[in-house]
Protein backbone atom coordinates (compact mmCIF):
# COMPACT_ATOMS: atom_id res chain seq x y z
CA UNK A 1 0.00 0.00 0.00
CA UNK A 2 2.73 2.44 1.04
CA UNK A 3 4.62 1.68 -2.18
CA UNK A 4 1.60 2.58 -4.28
CA UNK A 5 0.97 5.92 -2.62
CA UNK A 6 4.65 6.77 -2.14
CA UNK A 7 5.10 8.86 -5.34
CA UNK A 8 2.00 10.90 -4.50
CA UNK A 9 3.12 11.22 -0.91
CA UNK A 10 6.58 12.51 -1.89
CA UNK A 11 5.07 14.98 -4.37
CA UNK A 12 2.55 16.14 -1.75
CA UNK A 13 5.24 16.59 0.91
CA UNK A 14 7.47 18.52 -1.51
CA UNK A 15 4.56 20.71 -2.61
CA UNK A 16 3.38 21.24 0.96
CA UNK A 17 6.83 22.22 2.20
CA UNK A 18 7.25 24.58 -0.77
CA UNK A 19 3.94 26.30 -0.07
CA UNK A 20 4.80 26.49 3.64
CA UNK A 21 8.21 28.01 2.85
CA UNK A 22 6.65 30.72 0.68
CA UNK A 23 3.93 31.40 3.24
CA UNK A 24 5.97 31.39 6.44
CA UNK A 25 9.61 32.21 5.60
CA UNK A 26 8.83 35.93 5.01
CA UNK A 27 8.10 36.05 8.77
CA UNK A 28 11.80 35.38 9.38
CA UNK A 29 13.01 38.20 7.11
CA UNK A 30 13.55 41.94 7.50
CA UNK A 31 11.65 44.04 4.97
CA UNK A 32 12.84 47.59 4.34
CA UNK A 33 9.95 50.01 4.04
CA UNK A 34 9.70 53.78 3.68
CA UNK A 35 6.68 56.01 4.06
CA UNK A 36 7.03 59.45 2.60
CA UNK A 37 4.62 62.38 3.04
CA UNK A 38 4.90 65.55 0.99
CA UNK A 39 3.56 69.00 2.04
CA UNK A 40 1.09 68.73 -0.88
CA UNK A 41 -0.60 65.74 0.77
CA UNK A 42 0.89 62.98 -1.37
CA UNK A 43 1.95 59.81 0.39
CA UNK A 44 4.36 57.30 -1.04
CA UNK A 45 5.16 53.90 0.44
CA UNK A 46 8.19 52.06 -0.88
CA UNK A 47 8.62 48.35 -0.16
CA UNK A 48 11.70 46.35 -1.07
CA UNK A 49 12.72 42.68 -0.98
CA UNK A 50 13.15 41.01 2.41
CA UNK A 51 16.68 40.55 3.74
CA UNK A 52 17.93 37.72 5.94
CA UNK A 53 19.99 40.10 8.11
CA UNK A 54 18.79 43.26 9.81
CA UNK A 55 22.09 44.99 8.93
CA UNK A 56 21.50 44.36 5.20
CA UNK A 57 17.98 45.74 5.55
CA UNK A 58 19.28 48.88 7.27
CA UNK A 59 21.79 49.45 4.48
CA UNK A 60 18.87 49.57 2.05
CA UNK A 61 17.17 52.15 4.28
CA UNK A 62 20.26 54.35 4.22
CA UNK A 63 20.21 54.30 0.40
CA UNK A 64 16.49 55.07 0.36
CA UNK A 65 16.97 58.00 2.75
CA UNK A 66 19.64 59.49 0.44
CA UNK A 67 17.31 59.21 -2.54
CA UNK A 68 14.46 60.88 -0.63
CA UNK A 69 16.55 63.78 0.54
CA UNK A 70 17.66 64.42 -3.04
CA UNK A 71 14.15 64.07 -4.53
CA UNK A 72 12.04 65.84 -1.91
CA UNK A 73 13.86 67.93 0.65
CA UNK A 74 10.75 69.08 2.54
CA UNK A 75 9.05 65.67 2.70
CA UNK A 76 8.81 63.78 5.97
CA UNK A 77 9.99 60.20 5.81
CA UNK A 78 9.51 57.25 8.10
CA UNK A 79 11.97 54.50 7.32
CA UNK A 80 12.15 51.20 9.11
CA UNK A 81 13.01 47.55 8.79
CA UNK A 82 10.04 45.40 9.70
CA UNK A 83 10.57 41.82 10.86
CA UNK A 84 7.96 39.81 8.97
CA UNK A 85 5.35 40.93 6.51
CA UNK A 86 1.89 42.28 7.27
CA UNK A 87 -1.01 41.07 5.04
CA UNK A 88 -1.27 44.57 3.48
CA UNK A 89 2.41 44.68 2.58
CA UNK A 90 2.40 41.10 1.30
CA UNK A 91 -0.51 42.02 -0.92
CA UNK A 92 1.20 45.19 -2.14
CA UNK A 93 4.27 43.14 -3.11
CA UNK A 94 2.19 40.47 -4.87
CA UNK A 95 0.45 40.44 -8.29
CA UNK A 96 -2.92 41.09 -6.63
CA UNK A 97 -4.90 44.23 -7.47
CA UNK A 98 -4.69 46.99 -4.89
CA UNK A 99 -6.81 50.09 -4.32
CA UNK A 100 -4.02 52.62 -5.02
CA UNK A 101 -1.80 53.26 -8.04
CA UNK A 102 1.48 51.38 -7.71
CA UNK A 103 4.79 51.09 -9.52
CA UNK A 104 6.58 47.73 -9.51
CA UNK A 105 10.00 46.50 -10.52
CA UNK A 106 10.30 43.62 -12.99
CA UNK A 107 10.54 40.99 -10.26
CA UNK A 108 7.92 42.72 -8.09
CA UNK A 109 10.41 44.67 -6.00
CA UNK A 110 10.67 47.48 -5.32
CA UNK A 111 6.99 48.26 -5.12
CA UNK A 112 5.93 51.88 -4.67
CA UNK A 113 2.37 52.64 -3.59
CA UNK A 114 1.00 56.17 -4.15
CA UNK A 115 -1.92 57.78 -2.34
CA UNK A 116 -3.32 61.30 -2.18
CA UNK A 117 -6.61 63.04 -1.44
CA UNK A 118 -6.99 63.52 -5.21
CA UNK A 119 -6.61 60.09 -6.92
CA UNK A 120 -5.39 61.76 -10.14
CA UNK A 121 -2.50 63.28 -8.25
CA UNK A 122 -1.50 59.81 -7.01
CA UNK A 123 -1.70 58.38 -10.53
CA UNK A 124 0.36 61.28 -11.94
CA UNK A 125 3.07 60.62 -9.37
CA UNK A 126 3.04 56.93 -10.30
CA UNK A 127 3.44 57.70 -14.03
CA UNK A 128 6.17 60.18 -13.31
CA UNK A 129 8.06 57.54 -11.32
CA UNK A 130 7.79 55.13 -14.25
CA UNK A 131 9.09 57.77 -16.68
CA UNK A 132 12.00 58.69 -14.43
CA UNK A 133 12.98 55.06 -13.93
CA UNK A 134 13.38 54.61 -17.71
CA UNK A 135 16.78 56.26 -17.38
CA UNK A 136 18.02 53.43 -15.14
CA UNK A 137 19.18 49.89 -15.95
CA UNK A 138 16.33 47.47 -16.87
CA UNK A 139 16.42 45.73 -13.49
CA UNK A 140 15.90 49.09 -11.74
CA UNK A 141 13.01 50.23 -13.89
CA UNK A 142 9.44 50.22 -12.58
CA UNK A 143 6.11 49.98 -14.33
CA UNK A 144 3.09 51.97 -13.18
CA UNK A 145 -0.27 50.28 -12.59
CA UNK A 146 -3.53 52.15 -12.03
CA UNK A 147 -5.61 51.57 -8.89
CA UNK A 148 -7.45 48.23 -9.14
CA UNK A 149 -5.51 47.19 -12.27
CA UNK A 150 -4.17 43.70 -12.80
CA UNK A 151 -0.43 43.85 -12.04
CA UNK B 1 40.96 -8.65 20.67
CA UNK B 2 38.40 -6.38 18.94
CA UNK B 3 39.78 -3.91 16.40
CA UNK B 4 38.83 -0.25 16.99
CA UNK B 5 36.99 -0.22 13.65
CA UNK B 6 34.72 -3.03 14.90
CA UNK B 7 33.55 -1.20 18.01
CA UNK B 8 30.16 0.44 18.48
CA UNK B 9 31.87 3.75 19.34
CA UNK B 10 33.73 3.76 16.00
CA UNK B 11 30.52 2.97 14.15
CA UNK B 12 28.73 5.82 15.94
CA UNK B 13 31.57 8.26 15.27
CA UNK B 14 31.56 7.34 11.58
CA UNK B 15 27.94 8.48 11.40
CA UNK B 16 28.65 11.94 12.79
CA UNK B 17 30.36 13.62 9.79
CA UNK B 18 27.34 13.12 7.55
CA UNK B 19 25.09 14.68 10.21
CA UNK B 20 27.40 17.70 10.43
CA UNK B 21 27.67 18.00 6.63
CA UNK B 22 23.94 17.67 6.19
CA UNK B 23 23.23 20.22 8.92
CA UNK B 24 25.59 22.71 7.31
CA UNK B 25 24.21 22.29 3.80
CA UNK B 26 20.61 22.36 5.02
CA UNK B 27 21.43 25.67 6.69
CA UNK B 28 22.96 27.02 3.45
CA UNK B 29 19.96 25.90 1.42
CA UNK B 30 17.54 27.41 3.95
CA UNK B 31 19.29 30.79 3.63
CA UNK B 32 19.12 30.52 -0.18
CA UNK B 33 15.39 29.79 -0.01
CA UNK B 34 14.81 32.69 2.40
CA UNK B 35 16.59 35.03 -0.02
CA UNK B 36 14.43 33.84 -2.92
CA UNK B 37 11.24 34.18 -0.88
CA UNK B 38 12.34 37.64 0.30
CA UNK B 39 12.22 38.89 -3.28
CA UNK B 40 8.93 37.15 -4.02
CA UNK B 41 7.01 36.63 -0.74
CA UNK B 42 3.80 35.27 -2.30
CA UNK B 43 2.64 32.47 -4.61
CA UNK B 44 -0.14 34.28 -6.46
CA UNK B 45 -0.49 31.58 -9.13
CA UNK B 46 3.10 32.07 -10.22
CA UNK B 47 4.05 28.45 -10.87
CA UNK B 48 7.49 29.31 -12.23
CA UNK B 49 8.39 30.73 -8.83
CA UNK B 50 6.73 27.80 -7.04
CA UNK B 51 8.86 25.34 -9.07
CA UNK B 52 12.02 27.32 -8.35
CA UNK B 53 11.38 27.00 -4.61
CA UNK B 54 10.26 23.35 -4.99
CA UNK B 55 13.59 22.54 -6.70
CA UNK B 56 15.45 23.78 -3.64
CA UNK B 57 13.07 22.10 -1.19
CA UNK B 58 13.63 18.81 -3.09
CA UNK B 59 17.38 19.15 -2.51
CA UNK B 60 16.74 19.59 1.22
CA UNK B 61 14.52 16.49 1.28
CA UNK B 62 17.25 14.54 -0.52
CA UNK B 63 19.87 15.68 2.02
CA UNK B 64 17.64 14.70 4.94
CA UNK B 65 16.99 11.30 3.33
CA UNK B 66 20.70 10.76 2.76
CA UNK B 67 21.55 11.61 6.37
CA UNK B 68 18.73 9.61 7.93
CA UNK B 69 19.70 6.55 5.89
CA UNK B 70 23.23 6.62 7.22
CA UNK B 71 22.10 7.27 10.78
CA UNK B 72 19.72 4.35 10.96
CA UNK B 73 21.89 1.64 9.35
CA UNK B 74 22.90 -1.68 10.95
CA UNK B 75 26.45 -2.38 12.05
CA UNK B 76 28.35 -4.38 9.38
CA UNK B 77 29.10 -8.10 9.53
CA UNK B 78 31.99 -7.84 7.09
CA UNK B 79 34.13 -4.91 5.88
CA UNK B 80 36.57 -4.30 3.05
CA UNK B 81 40.06 -4.65 4.51
CA UNK B 82 41.93 -1.98 2.46
CA UNK B 83 41.67 1.82 2.52
CA UNK B 84 41.25 2.65 -1.21
CA UNK B 85 37.61 1.48 -1.37
CA UNK B 86 36.84 3.33 1.85
CA UNK B 87 38.37 6.58 0.58
CA UNK B 88 36.59 6.23 -2.79
CA UNK B 89 33.28 5.62 -1.00
CA UNK B 90 33.79 8.65 1.20
CA UNK B 91 34.76 10.75 -1.82
CA UNK B 92 31.60 9.56 -3.57
CA UNK B 93 29.58 10.87 -0.64
CA UNK B 94 31.48 14.12 -0.25
CA UNK B 95 31.21 15.18 -3.90
CA UNK B 96 27.44 15.41 -3.40
CA UNK B 97 28.13 18.23 -0.96
CA UNK B 98 30.92 19.61 -3.14
CA UNK B 99 28.40 20.07 -5.93
CA UNK B 100 26.40 22.44 -3.76
CA UNK B 101 29.42 24.72 -3.32
CA UNK B 102 29.56 25.43 -7.06
CA UNK B 103 27.98 28.80 -8.07
CA UNK B 104 24.30 28.33 -8.90
CA UNK B 105 22.83 29.27 -12.29
CA UNK B 106 20.06 31.86 -12.69
CA UNK B 107 16.39 30.92 -12.28
CA UNK B 108 14.98 29.15 -15.29
CA UNK B 109 11.53 27.54 -15.15
CA UNK B 110 12.43 24.77 -17.63
CA UNK B 111 15.65 23.76 -15.88
CA UNK B 112 14.07 24.18 -12.43
CA UNK B 113 11.14 21.98 -13.55
CA UNK B 114 13.54 19.31 -14.84
CA UNK B 115 15.57 19.52 -11.63
CA UNK B 116 12.47 19.14 -9.45
CA UNK B 117 11.28 16.15 -11.52
CA UNK B 118 14.66 14.39 -11.30
CA UNK B 119 14.91 15.07 -7.58
CA UNK B 120 11.37 13.79 -6.99
CA UNK B 121 12.14 10.59 -8.93
CA UNK B 122 15.47 10.22 -7.10
CA UNK B 123 13.82 10.72 -3.71
CA UNK B 124 11.02 8.24 -4.53
CA UNK B 125 13.46 5.53 -5.75
CA UNK B 126 15.59 6.21 -2.67
CA UNK B 127 12.66 5.68 -0.28
CA UNK B 128 11.52 2.58 -2.18
CA UNK B 129 15.03 1.12 -1.88
CA UNK B 130 15.19 1.96 1.82
CA UNK B 131 11.83 0.28 2.43
CA UNK B 132 13.43 -2.92 1.08
CA UNK B 133 16.91 -2.41 2.46
CA UNK B 134 15.89 -1.42 5.96
CA UNK B 135 18.93 -0.59 8.01
CA UNK B 136 21.45 -2.56 5.91
CA UNK B 137 22.81 0.55 4.24
CA UNK B 138 26.44 1.65 4.33
CA UNK B 139 28.80 4.22 2.82
CA UNK B 140 31.88 1.96 2.85
CA UNK B 141 31.84 -1.41 1.09
CA UNK B 142 30.47 -3.48 3.98
CA UNK B 143 28.17 -6.49 4.21
CA UNK B 144 25.24 -6.22 6.61
CA UNK B 145 22.39 -8.35 5.24
CA UNK B 146 21.58 -9.56 1.73
CA UNK B 147 18.39 -8.03 0.34
CA UNK B 148 17.01 -9.43 -2.93
CA UNK B 149 13.34 -8.52 -2.71
CA UNK B 150 11.22 -5.57 -3.84
CA UNK B 151 13.13 -3.12 -6.01
CA UNK B 152 16.29 -5.18 -5.29
CA UNK B 153 14.80 -8.14 -7.16
CA UNK B 154 15.80 -6.57 -10.50
CA UNK B 155 18.34 -3.89 -9.54
CA UNK B 156 21.30 -4.62 -7.30
CA UNK B 157 22.08 -0.96 -6.49
CA UNK B 158 18.85 1.07 -6.57
CA UNK B 159 20.16 3.51 -3.97
CA UNK B 160 23.06 4.42 -6.23
CA UNK B 161 20.61 4.82 -9.08
CA UNK B 162 18.47 7.09 -6.86
CA UNK B 163 21.52 9.09 -5.81
CA UNK B 164 22.63 9.52 -9.43
CA UNK B 165 19.17 10.67 -10.57
CA UNK B 166 18.90 13.11 -7.66
CA UNK B 167 22.44 14.37 -8.19
CA UNK B 168 21.69 14.96 -11.88
CA UNK B 169 18.69 16.95 -10.64
CA UNK B 170 20.92 19.03 -8.38
CA UNK B 171 23.51 19.53 -11.16
CA UNK B 172 20.77 20.86 -13.44
CA UNK B 173 20.30 23.77 -11.02
CA UNK B 174 23.98 24.68 -11.36
CA UNK B 175 24.50 24.07 -15.11
CA UNK B 176 28.26 24.56 -15.35
CA UNK B 177 31.38 22.65 -16.35
CA UNK B 178 32.28 22.32 -12.67
CA UNK B 179 28.88 20.76 -11.92
CA UNK B 180 29.29 18.34 -14.88
CA UNK B 181 32.80 17.42 -13.67
CA UNK B 182 31.52 16.76 -10.13
CA UNK B 183 28.70 14.62 -11.55
CA UNK B 184 31.18 12.55 -13.61
CA UNK B 185 33.48 12.14 -10.60
CA UNK B 186 30.54 10.99 -8.50
CA UNK B 187 29.46 8.49 -11.15
CA UNK B 188 33.00 7.10 -11.34
CA UNK B 189 33.11 6.73 -7.54
CA UNK B 190 29.72 4.97 -7.60
CA UNK B 191 30.93 2.47 -10.23
CA UNK B 192 34.00 1.69 -8.13
CA UNK B 193 31.82 1.37 -4.99
CA UNK B 194 29.57 -1.11 -6.79
CA UNK B 195 32.62 -3.18 -7.84
CA UNK B 196 33.93 -3.37 -4.29
CA UNK B 197 30.53 -3.82 -2.71
CA UNK B 198 29.75 -6.75 -5.00
CA UNK B 199 33.15 -8.24 -4.14
CA UNK B 200 32.48 -8.14 -0.43
CA UNK B 201 28.87 -9.31 -0.77
CA UNK B 202 30.03 -12.29 -2.88
CA UNK B 203 32.51 -13.16 -0.14
CA UNK B 204 29.97 -12.73 2.66
CA UNK B 205 26.93 -14.35 1.03
CA UNK B 206 27.39 -17.47 -1.18
CA UNK B 207 23.96 -16.89 -2.80
CA UNK B 208 25.09 -13.48 -4.13
CA UNK B 209 26.63 -14.95 -7.34
CA UNK B 210 23.26 -16.40 -8.33
CA UNK B 211 21.50 -13.09 -7.48
CA UNK B 212 24.07 -11.28 -9.66
CA UNK B 213 23.18 -13.50 -12.64
CA UNK B 214 19.45 -12.80 -12.47
CA UNK B 215 19.55 -9.03 -11.78
CA UNK B 216 20.88 -5.80 -13.30
CA UNK B 217 23.41 -3.61 -11.63
CA UNK B 218 21.73 -0.23 -12.10
CA UNK B 219 19.28 0.03 -15.00
CA UNK B 220 17.07 -2.98 -15.85
CA UNK B 221 17.72 -4.21 -19.40
CA UNK B 222 20.73 -1.91 -19.88
CA UNK B 223 23.38 -2.20 -17.21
Amino acid sequence: MLRRVLPLLVIAITGGLTAAAIQFLPETLYFPGAELSSPTGRQVTILDAGRTERAACERVLVELAKTFRAACGDCTARLRCVHGLSPDRRRALSHERIAQPSARGLAGTPTVVFSAADPRMAMDACRQTERESAAYAPESRVRCFAAGASR
Amino acid sequence: MTAISDTRLYDTLMRLPIVVFTGYFLFRESIAIREIVGVHPYVGGDWRFFIAVAARISIMIFLVLLASLHLSRYRPVRKYPTWVPKITALLGLLVIYLLMLVPRAEFNPTWDGLSTTLLLVGNIVCILAVLDLGRSLSIMPEARRLVTTGIYRRIRHPLYLAEEIALAGIAVQFRSLEAAAVLCLHFYCQIRRMDWEEGILTAAFPEYADYERRSYRLVPGLY
